[in-house]
């Protein structure tokens, strides 16, 4: 199945290829080749003009794959996470960039999910659904989840306006002077990760703190975290934390991977029953 | 009556101002930077690349406070970001300087703070250090008022707790001798 896309996928692509082609040789090709200015600067470093060395942001790192690693056997539901997050983008009361799960399998095989404020105030003061007793309960756990940063991602193909995109080094973003709200974005998201910022009154959603990663610093909630159940790094740096448990013997799972997003964010230690 | 010519002049400009109002609409309606890396606004990245961080690191808490980041980093909440129990340090420092105090938990909010990590919970993986508020207290027998900080140093939870059971083996092997 996945084949038969990639190779309907290239013969968009060639087909689409030939006909600038014919334009080209065609006499008006010319000036419609003068209105797609397509030149590329992604070698073109990028310093901000008043960098004290607070807000100096580091060029495109373009030969980095950046991955998240959730290990969810580490989580212990704190929600650390989820007020640094709330914190450091700005994120209305409500709306949650990123969220905290509380998965709870009794004996008969049920799996009760919940997450109560985004499980931001931390789960200790919130008790189970009356539904559960205490002595039934097998397994428990916390799921964080946040935007898995597609390397396919369904949002920005349905743009309309084009104002969420991937960016070069691979994060997935909203412009926010462009966007229209339209929702469409939030519909496409399998993950369910985005939502209408009220105060910019546009999508919103996670990028793993781009502006943060930008200037060498760790995403907010990777920096939050008090057991290290969130880690962030380059994969193609053989030396990060991250690209040592890629290519060791743990088993990674991405959320709903038959979907083919091809998601970048990793979990560990995940069970079958998270969707 | 029309000559063909006629015809074909009429074609052809309506033709071209077609082009001319595209390359028109193009030039009014399409940010600057529109291309610069793919089909979106280029300058966006940057933009987003520039907003400001709100939290540092524990890093950036060295150049005033190494004893407290020192302390921390020997003990069992070396993993924890200082801003986590204190607030975003924009909130306290501005161009280098201090411009309003850091949130201090202290009393119930405190315990509160501690217990958010440490209350016995279901689902917290079982070899994170837990306790149950009162039954921690009732077992040291204290008042259940008693705040995690009155034994408990904050930022080396276990340094002075470690100290005394030193202490008190001390005690014991000179007894026995
Ligand atoms: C530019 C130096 C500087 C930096 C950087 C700095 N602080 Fe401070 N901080 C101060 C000063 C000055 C005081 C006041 C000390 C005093 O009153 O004894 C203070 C006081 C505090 C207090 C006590 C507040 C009170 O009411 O007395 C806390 C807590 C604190 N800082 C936490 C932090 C944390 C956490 C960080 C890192 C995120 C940090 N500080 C970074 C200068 C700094
Ligand atoms: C577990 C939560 C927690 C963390 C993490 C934490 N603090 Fe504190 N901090 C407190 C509390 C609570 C107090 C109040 C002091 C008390 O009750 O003993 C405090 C007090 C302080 C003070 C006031 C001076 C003093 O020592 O009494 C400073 C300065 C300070 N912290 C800096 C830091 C820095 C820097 C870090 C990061 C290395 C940090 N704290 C991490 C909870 C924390
Ligand atoms: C953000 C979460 C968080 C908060 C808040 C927090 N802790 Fe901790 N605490 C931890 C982590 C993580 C460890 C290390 C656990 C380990 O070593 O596996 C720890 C370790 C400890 C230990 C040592 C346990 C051991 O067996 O080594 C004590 C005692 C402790 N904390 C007390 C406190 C107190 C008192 C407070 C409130 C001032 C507090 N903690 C607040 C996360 C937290
Ligand atoms: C009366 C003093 C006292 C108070 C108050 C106190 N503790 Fe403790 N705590 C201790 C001692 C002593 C130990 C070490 C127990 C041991 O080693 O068996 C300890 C151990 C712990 C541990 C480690 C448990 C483990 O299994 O490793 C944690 C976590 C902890 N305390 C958290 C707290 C929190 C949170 C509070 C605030 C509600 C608090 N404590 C208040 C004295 C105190």
């Amino acid at each position: 199945m996945k084949n038969n896309i990639e190779i309907n996928q290239n013969f968009i692509d060639k087909d689409r290829r030939g006909f600038i082609k014919k334009i080209i040789d065609g006499s008006i090709g010319g000036s419609l080749m003068l209105m797609i200015p397509m030149k590329s600067s992604l070698f073109a470093e990028v310093l901000s003009e008043d960098s004290n060395i607070k807000n100096y942001i580091n060029p495109m790192n373009l030969k980095a794959n950046y991955c998240f690693m959730v290990d969810v056997s580490a989580c212990i539901g704190c929600g650390s996470c989820c007020v640094a997050d709330r914190r450091e983008n700005d994120v209305p009361e409500g709306s949650y960039r990123t969220w905290v799960e509380r998965y709870v399998i009794d004996l008969l095989n049920t799996v009760h999910v919940d997450a109560p404020f985004g499980g931001e105030l931390g789960y200790s003061n919130i008790p189970l659904n009356e539904t559960i007793k205490e002595a039934d309960i097998k397994e428990a756990f916390f799921v964080p989840k946040l935007c898995n940063m597609c390397e396919q991602p369904s949002c920005t193909q349905v743009c309309p306006v084009a104002a969420t995109f991937t960016t070069p080094d691979g994060f997935v973003v909203v412009d926010t002077e462009h966007c229209v709200a339209c929702g469409y974005c939030i519909q496409a998201c399998p993950y369910g990760v985005r939502f209408i910022n009220e105060k910019t009154h546009t999508a919103d959603k996670c990028t793993w703190c781009y502006h943060r990663v930008r200037k060498g610093k760790l995403p907010a909630c990777v920096n939050a975290c008090p057991t290290h159940a969130r880690k962030f790094g380059d994969l193609n740096d053989p030396n990060s934390e991250v690209a040592k448990i890629f290519n060791s013997k743990n088993r990674l799972t991405v959320l709903k991977e038959p979907l083919g997003n091809e998601p970048q964010l990793y979990y560990l230690n995940l069970h079958d029953e998270v969707i | 009556m029309d000559s063909p010519n006629q015809f074909w002049i009429r074609a052809i400009l309506v033709f071209l101002s077609i082009i001319g109002i595209v390359i028109l609409g193009r030039y009014l309606m399409l940010p600057d930077s529109w291309g610069q890396y793919g089909y979106y606004r280029g300058a966006y990245v940057d933009q987003e690349a520039n907003k400001p961080l709100i939290h540092g690191t524990n890093q950036s808490c060295i150049s005033c406070h190494n004893e407290v980041v020192e302390l921390q980093n020997y003990h069992s909440h070396k993993n924890l970001s200082c801003e986590t129990c204190h607030s975003s340090i924009n909130t306290h420092i501005e161009n280098g300087k201090k411009i309003a105090d850091m949130d201090i938990k202290q009393g119930e909010n405190q315990v509160n703070l501690c217990l958010k990590c440490h209350q016995k919970t279901v689902g917290r993986p079982e070899n994170f250090p837990m306790i149950d508020r009162f039954e921690h207290l009732d077992k040291l027998k204290v008042k259940n008022t008693h705040t995690c900080d009155q034994c408990h140093t904050v930022h080396a939870p276990l340094e002075n707790i470690d100290h005394v059971k030193k202490l008190r083996m001390l005690k014991e092997t000179i007894n026995e001798k």
